[in-house]
């Protein structure tokens, strides 16, 4: 009897251990920033931002290209950098789930990692935020960042 | 880690397949799920993460040397060549011959005028009924169904900086610097 409740706890604990990768696989967040240069010079949006025309047709530029487009998984807790171009950086950095929300620390950096702007904010799950303003050859970054939460923590 | 294993159980990529995904990776082209779980993957190998990073380096080293050769085109320029020459080749035909021909060939179908006005009279009534539909509160809602896409819990900032939703998309907006769009802000 003994030997049979030794054996049924060791399945349990070995069902536990091998379930307890997978909630970790899923614990972060898949951060997706999007460097798109706006000008007005011409009248061009580049193709590979129609997914994000809704989210610049309110800026007054003509044009639209795609810099840069980066994807990164983060876990909960951690610090992802991304180049910007030009000198920037943005570092994002997922702190928790809140509600069908994303909290996140967000820090913008300029030339010789000038303090731009910091923030905390909570950004809802497969939502986008835009932080903009940069120079940047003749016109201006405007930084679509995306947030995807793989696994509630 | 050795190629062809996945990573752990989560894992649903090879090394050996992100391998041949890490280019398109790093250049941001592959669709939006399959970046989100080479991504993914990265995160937990280090062999395959470490290989991003080394093709990432060489692609920003002939970025750099490309942007330093080549000069950014001027587009406004470009098209103020190019425009006069488009109007002397080939001017469309003035609006009334154009609606006279246009006459001419539905009269050719056997539609008497009356019909086709008649015709699109009652589609521009039905078009107008449509859109006329929608009272102005349920745009109001939509609305702050919209701003309520991100709340902003702190912002420090060493520069101006101007937050607002987008009004189609509702997206927020946090604008920084002195060089900042003509805009009103939309709500908060």
């Amino acid at each position: 009897m003994s030997v049979s409740r030794t054996l049924y706890a060791l399945m349990v604990t070995a069902v536990t251990l091998a379930g307890t990768p997978l909630r970790a696989g899923a614990d972060g967040v898949a951060l997706e920033v999007v460097s798109v240069l706006a000008t007005n010079s011409g009248g061009v949006l580049d193709p590979r931002l129609r997914g994000q025309r809704p989210h610049l047709v309110g800026f007054p530029y003509s044009s639209y290209r795609l810099l840069r487009r980066d994807v990164r998984f983060v876990p909960w807790g951690r610090r992802a950098r991304f180049n910007l171009p030009g000198p920037g950086e943005l570092k994002v950095s997922p702190k928790n789930r809140e509600g069908t929300g994303i909290a996140l620390n967000l820090a913008l950096r300029g030339q010789q990692r000038r303090r731009l702007v910091d923030t905390s904010l909570c950004l809802q799950d497969h939502r986008v935020l835009l932080v903009g303003g940069p120079r940047h050859r003749n016109g201006v970054l405007i930084i679509v960042v995306g947030a995807e939460a793989g696994g509630g923590q | 880690m050795s190629p062809g294993k996945r990573v752990s159980g989560v894992m649903s990529m090879k090394c050996t397949e992100v391998e041949k995904l890490l280019e398109a990776f790093v250049d941001g082209e592959l669709p939006g799920g399959a970046m989100r779980e080479t991504a993914r993957h990265l995160a937990r190998c280090a062999s395959c993460e470490a290989m991003a990073i080394r093709l990432e380096r060489v692609q920003e080293t002939v970025r750099q040397a490309v942007l330093g050769e080549v000069e950014e085109p001027d587009a406004v320029a470009s098209w103020n060549l190019i425009a006069p020459r488009l109007a002397a080749s080939s001017s469309p035909p003035p609006w009334r011959e154009r609606f006279g021909s246009l006459r001419e060939r539905l009269r050719f179908r056997g539609l008497p005028a009356p019909v086709w006005i008649g015709s699109a009279a009652a589609i521009v009534a039905m078009l107008l009924w449509a859109g006329g539909g929608q009272p102005p509160g349920d745009r109001n809602q939509r609305f702050q169904l919209l701003a309520r896409q991100a709340r902003i819990d702190l912002l420090d900032a060493s520069s101006n900086v101007r937050v607002w939703n987008q009004p189609d998309s509702g997206a927020l907006v946090i604008w920084v610097d002195e060089q900042r769009p003509n805009l009103e802000p939309v709500a908060q």
